[in-house]
């Protein structure tokens, strides 16, 4: 059997596993709540008070975002540095490795776990309120910058950095010296587009108490006051949508930039950063308080059953089924989007149309504006945050595994769509010369384009899956099943140990995952 | 005092068959040398073994006065600082400064707290000493720019500033002029040995371009499919010891 035949039995065989496991008989669409629903939604409450309510929320979220996102991304940058020391250093030591492959575990750790399950823990300490989704988000994004900016460390040739390393002297230095300033935009870009994701996770992580527009939506929801959802909604798509357009612009100024736009770019993020501290001064300062009134030996007894894990066989079987759920959901969300977002690249990238139609070609009004109106959608679909879509389809379906498999199916679709578009266009666009054929578009992607850029969007789709597998864990802590809802139920239960146990479950398949993944790109043909 | 570079049968072997066979010379301290050779003689590999960046499979390579790549920790550091090496091609980081490119050559001397400290915010007294580093190359007045702005001959005399900076006992450059006009070559030549001498340093400079011979060297060597062939007082090379070196091999 060919490479491709095998693959795609592969592909059948997870599709078909992961159906069996997931259970969708709970879900029955109630002809009568979707149509209130959908009315509901048709009319947004849009007088003063309600707008001026969402506007002032919005700005709330925003504040959480990027106070968390900036606290996560230096903390990140700090570990990134001391886990590449060992690369950097002119000789190999035992010690230097211990310590880097220490710090790539922690941050595997914080990375693993979605900043919703941050924010439960957090809850039992701090109780609720803005510094606990802040500090949620800056605990999952030093996990997940501090492993990028780590691998772009030490992705930086030895040869190049060679007169900075070569000189016997702290690798500290030597980093910060030749390999942290060669790789500054692109850890940069990586930050802001981190940013955007805080952004949508900042509105969603009021649900579990961290205040903004997601506590008010969890609310409304459960008033069933639709006209108010949907003016949150509507607050919801334009604060990402935003956040995306802004870090977009910014993130080309800084990748295409010299040293001088690089500094007027740190100096916005550094206002922007000292403003949320300006907004959530209150709330800090009150975070004192909160430290002196937590009771000492509660929290020490909290700490201690974390740390003695419930290893009993009851708990082990809830694990190991339990897991099967966030699996197959992340699986199936990820494969239907990803081919989605193939199937509709002859529509949605207006390169692929333009490219096909000869040297000369103009564009054709009606396909940039059927490529445009496509991408909107799919910027809808990603700027509603999966949590959000659970709640309405849950709404109208009832919760459970169906309409969490159609939230993250959705929310991927539109991340995907995106991606993949930007890199046909991006790759063709530049190159008039590369991979000009004649023929019809889907013919070119096929056999220019898509074999092209086979290793990229494979990229994208695992870290999409990646991305898909924790938010599925999140989806069900709010009750879609499997391992996030039993950790839910440990938690409100104060069954510390069980949670202990299953937050590892989720950490150690987080981490088995990934390392597979990468011994098995390491070891597939170029 | 030790001499500045002791190689005594120093032989490095590769997989390929290039390597160093057997190389044996001497360098006293404040002497200059070229080293000269046709392409793949080894002239990279034998300063690599110099600056302890590799180690020899057979023979000694003593760097003043110790076996620099088989030292470890305190003492390799110090040492390896007092061994200063220009690679071939650009070495500058692109998104430093000048002067933070030129700070790059402590890297071996500081501390990683005053290395990361003035990277933020420099001192006054080590930019003032590498504001006089640039002086001698001329470009004190392009301190802030971005190396990317400046031309192929100044981002070579930034990388020999970066050197002196340093202010090692031994220079070790491999090409320095390569890629540059031969106007600038005789240029960049004459700084980077002008630089040597006023800081009382050794220096070993492999040559591509015979021209640069009339330099002001006080040693030629000459090395030819890993062999060192002779080594020779600059003053007193024949002609036709040069011509042997480049025939076509046998």
């Amino acid at each position: 059997m060919t490479r491709s035949g095998r693959l795609l039995l592969g592909a059948l065989a997870l599709t078909a596993s992961s159906l069996l496991v997931l259970d969708f008989g709970g879900s029955t669409l109630s002809e009568g709540g979707a149509v209130a629903m959908l009315q509901g939604l048709g009319q947004p409450d849009l007088s003063l008070g309600a707008l001026t309510r969402v506007t002032e929320l919005a700005v709330h979220t925003l504040a959480v975002a990027v106070f968390g996102t900036g606290l996560g991304a230096a903390a990140g940058l700090v570990l990134a540095v001391l886990g590449s020391t060992a690369a950097a250093a002119p000789r190999r030591s035992r010690v230097r490795r211990a310590l880097a492959e220490s710090v790539r575990l922690g941050l595997d750790g914080l990375r693993a776990l979605p900043d919703f399950v941050w924010a439960l823990g957090l809850l039992l300490v701090l109780g609720p309120g803005p510094i606990t989704g802040a500090l949620a988000i800056a605990l999952s994004v030093t996990g997940i910058l501090g492993r990028a900016f780590g691998q772009l460390l030490e992705s930086v040739p030895a040869r190049a950095v060679a007169s900075q390393e070569g000189l016997g002297g702290p690798p500290v230095a030597a980093i910060v010296y030749g390999r942290l300033p060669r790789v500054a935009s692109a850890a940069w870009s990586y930050g802001l587009a981190r940013l955007e994701c805080s952004v949508r996770n900042a509105s969603v992580i009021g649900i579990v108490g961290g205040g903004g527009l997601g506590a008010e939506l969890f609310e409304e929801l459960g008033y069933g006051r639709m006209d108010r959802v949907a003016t949150l909604l509507l607050g919801l798509v334009v604060l990402t949508a935003t956040a995306d357009t802004a870090s977009a612009a910014l993130r080309r100024r800084i990748s295409s930039a010299r040293a001088a736009q690089r500094r007027v770019a740190l100096r916005l993020a550094l206002g922007a950063w000292l403003a949320a501290v300006v907004w959530l001064g209150g709330d800090l300062l009150a975070l004192g308080e909160t430290l002196q009134r937590v009771d000492s030996r509660l929290a020490l007894e909290t700490l201690r059953r974390l740390g003695a894990p419930d290893l009993s066989w009851q708990v082990m079987r809830e694990l190991f089924w339990g897991a099967g759920a966030p699996l197959a959901l992340a699986w199936l969300a990820t494969a239907i989007a990803a081919a989605v977002a193939v199937a509709l690249l002859p529509w949605t990238s207006t390169v692929a149309r333009w490219r096909t139609r000869g040297p000369r070609a103009r564009p054709n009004v009606w396909a940039v504006g059927r490529a445009l109106a496509l991408r909107t959608l799919a910027l809808l679909a990603r700027a509603v945050p999966e949590v959000a879509w659970l709640l309405l389809f849950a709404a109208a379906l009832g919760m459970g595994p169906l309409p969490a498999l159609l939230a993250l199916t959705l929310h991927a679709t539109g991340v995907l769509i995106r991606l993949f578009t930007e890199a046909v266009d991006d790759r063709f666009a530049a190159r008039p010369r590369d991979g000009v054929g004649p023929g019809a578009t889907t013919g070119w992607l096929v056999y220019a384009a898509l074999p092209r850029l086979r290793g990229h969007m494979v990229t994208h789709a695992a870290l999409q899956a990646e991305s898909n597998l924790r938010t599925a864990f999140t989806l069900g802590i709010l009750g879609a099943g499997g391992l996030g809802e039993a950790f839910h139920g440990a938690i409100s239960y104060w069954q510390l140990e069980r949670a202990s146990t299953l937050a590892l479950g989720m950490l150690v398949l987080f981490v088995g995952l990934d390392r597979a993944g990468r011994a098995l790109s390491r070891n597939a043909p170029r | 005092m030790n001499p500045a570079v002791e190689l005594d049968g120093a032989c490095v072997a590769f997989d390929g068959g290039r390597g160093l066979d057997g190389v044996s010379a001497t360098l006293a301290q404040g002497r200059t040398v070229a080293l000269i050779g046709p392409s793949g003689a080894g002239k990279s590999t034998l300063l690599r073994l110099v600056a302890g960046m590799r180690a020899p499979t057979a023979g000694t390579v003593l760097t003043l006065g110790q076996p620099l790549a088989s030292l470890r920790g305190t003492a390799y550091r110090t040492l390896r600082d007092r061994v200063g090496m220009l690679e071939q091609g650009d070495t500058l980081t692109p998104g430093l400064s000048v002067l933070h490119n030129v700070f790059a050559g402590r890297l071996g001397r500081w501390s990683a707290a005053r290395a990361v400290r003035n990277r933020v915010l420099p001192r006054a007294a080590d930019t003032d000493d590498a504001r006089e580093t640039l002086h001698a190359v001329e470009l004190a007045d392009r301190m802030h720019a971005d190396p990317e702005t400046l031309s192929g001959g100044e981002r070579r005399r930034v990388a020999l500033a970066r050197l002196a900076f340093q202010a090692p006992t031994v220079w070790l450059a491999d090409e320095p002029t390569a890629g540059l006009d031969p106007r600038l070559r005789r240029e960049t030549a004459d700084l980077l040995l002008r630089l040597v001498r006023e800081r009382d340093g050794a220096a070993i400079v492999a040559l591509h371009d015979l021209e640069l011979l009339s330099c002001d060297f006080d040693e030629v060597w000459g090395l030819r499919n890993g062999v060192l062939e002779f080594t020779a007082p600059a003053q007193a090379l024949e002609q036709a010891r040069i011509d042997a070196l480049y025939e076509a091999c046998p």
